[in-house]
Order: C-alpha cells, then structure tokens, then sequence
C-alpha cells in the first residue's frame, strides 16, 4: 500500500511529461494532425489545398517563433476567414465540451436504464417470485402429486 | 390514447417534409447571383465582417448611399491576381463619386492576404469571410464581382471571372444611373 502512491505519482508524471512537452515545444506534424482543411475537410496533414498550405506556413512559421501548440492552434482559429471548422475534434473547455460529455451521459444513461430494466424483468418473470413463506412454488396439482408419492414411499 | 401518439408523429414527419421542400424550393443559397444574371434587380443581403486591411469591422448598411463594387476573392487565387490592378485602379478613380470598392477575402488567412494587398496597391477596404456569404451571394468560383447601387439593391451585370476596366466600368455606370 505504502508503494502504490509513489507509483501512481510516477506513472502520472510519466504521462503527463510528453503531453506537457508536445503543448511547450510542438511538433509539426503533431498540430496537422490534430486540424484539418477547411476547403476540403480532410486532416491537414493529408491536405495539399492552397489555404491548407497557408496553415502549414503559418504553424511552421509560429512554432520557430517558439509558440505553444495551444496558441498556435488559437491563433489559426482565431483567422476570421478560418474560424472553429479547422479543428478535427471538438475542444476540451467552453461549449465544445458538451460534445465530449454529451457522449459519455448517453451511454451512461443508456446504462442505467438496461440495469433498471434487467432487474425489473427478472423481478416480473411468471414463477420467478419466491412465495411469502421463502419456499418453492408449485402447481396445485403437481403438490398433490409429491405428497401422494411420499406417502406411498413412506408407507 | 396511442392513435393519438401515431398522429402527431405522422404529423411531425409531414411537418418536417414540409419543411425541408419548402427550403430546397425558397432556399437563398445562389439566389442574388441566379437573378442578377437573369436581369432582376435584388435586394443585396446585409453582413458584418471584420475588417483585413486594419481592425475593427465593416457592415454593409454603412455604406448605403453609395453605389458599391462587392467582389469575392482569395490571395491564393491565380484569376484573381490578373484583375488585381485593375480594381485597384479603378477604385482610386473613382473613390470621389460616390463609388466604394469592398473586398471579400474568402478563407483566407490575414498574411498572405496584407502581402497581396500591399503588392497590388489596394487601398480599399477588405473584409474577411469564411465562406458564408457566398451561399448567400451564390458566388461559384473566384474573382466575382457584384454592383450594388444606392439603395442596397444587387443590379446587374454580375462579373464572373476577372474583371476588367470595361466591364467594372459598365458595372459601376448602371448601378449610379439607378
């Protein structure tokens, strides 16, 4: 138990460092991977189009000037002949968040409501309830049967 | 109480059918262009844009009252760099007669477009879009240019292609005459 907290801490910082490194000293091809071309809607690192070359300048121009990759990616968006459609996947803050939250509800609704309608169903299946005095049913006819068995078994 | 539940879904469809006929019908998009080529004079829609040439933004009510050459173009645009001059030109001859030159750099970013400003001498303003005007516009390629006379209305003709000074010129002429 001792050992678990500084494990989970390393494997954290493990984590974290590349992502920290990839947001301070950005690569090229990491933010084309993460836009895409307006005019074709395409990933921008698959794109040849004129403004998608325009975009590759500008980040490559950018990340020389020692930029961020969230600042890069702000700046690019912020063009207003751009706007929020060069981003392949919805941003993490603000409005956008919602398309990653909304997802997850759903499915976490949808679960809930399979669990609530499995128990219900296994609760309202003919015979599945036990009798108030915790013993098995049986048909009427079926006991008498048993009984007359034992009876004779006994006698 | 379910036939009740079947008729207000049937309804709901019908409704949205309805909908979506009545919007492939009326739809606006390539409307301006589409009657402007065929002779009729349409009121010009109204946008806000933010401006390319310096900051701050530019409406196009603002400038009513003046007849207005609008003409859609983008820095990486081989077409557009041939009538690039021209506009340039012929916007600086008659910026004192009532005349405006409005630029709409499409999908554009704001540097390549200052450089080519800068290298055609454009002096007139330049606002920045991200293709949604020219739905509305029905703009299909690039350059075009459209005259828009006193009143905000769209008269024809209506430039596809490279402009030149005759055709900017006639343009211009009609939209004053209006």
């Amino acid at each position: 138990m001792r050992l678990l907290a500084p494990a989970a801490a390393a494997l954290a910082l493990a984590l974290a460092a590349p992502a920290l490194a990839s947001e301070q000293h950005p690569t090229q091809g990491e933010i084309e991977a993460e836009l895409v071309c307006p005019q074709c809607h395409t990933p921008l690192d698959e794109s040849d189009s004129p403004i998608a070359q325009q975009m590759k300048a500008f980040i490559r121009a950018h990340i020389a000037m020692g930029w961020t990759k969230s600042r890069i990616e702000n700046a690019l968006a912020a063009e207003p002949g751009l706007g929020k459609a060069i981003f392949g996947v919805p941003r993490r803050h603000g409005f956008d968040l919602l398309a990653w939250l909304l997802p997850l509800g759903g499915i976490a609704l949808g679960a809930v409501a399979l669990a609530g309608g499995a128990w219900a169903w296994s609760r309202n299946r003919p015979g599945a309830a036990p009798p108030a005095d915790g013993g098995p049913v049986l048909d009427p006819a079926l006991e008498r049967r048993v009984d007359e068995e034992l009876a004779r078994f006994e006698a | 109480m379910r036939r009740a539940v079947q008729a207000v879904a049937a309804a709901a469809v019908l409704a949205l059918l309805g909908l979506l006929v009545w919007d492939v019908v009326h739809g606006g998009g390539g409307k301006v262009a589409r009657e402007v080529d065929k002779g009729e004079i349409v009121q010009a829609p109204l946008f806000t844009r933010k401006r390319v040439d310096t900051t701050g933004s530019l409406s196009l009510v603002s400038l009513r009252g003046k007849v207005v050459v609008l003409n859609f173009w983008q820095s990486y645009c081989a077409p557009c760099t041939r009538e690039a001059r021209t506009l340039a030109d012929t916007a600086e001859r008659w910026k004192d007669r009532g005349v405006v030159f409005l630029g709409v750099d499409e999908q554009d970013l704001r540097g390549p477009a200052l450089k080519f400003m800068r290298r055609f001498d454009i002096r007139y303003p330049i606002v920045a879009d991200d293709l949604s005007l020219t739905g509305h516009y029905g703009v299909t390629g690039y350059p075009e240019t459209f005259f828009i006379d006193r009143r905000g209305r769209v008269i024809p003709p209506h430039i596809v292609g490279p402009a030149t000074r005759e055709t900017l010129e006639q343009g211009i002429r009609r939209a004053l005459a209006r």
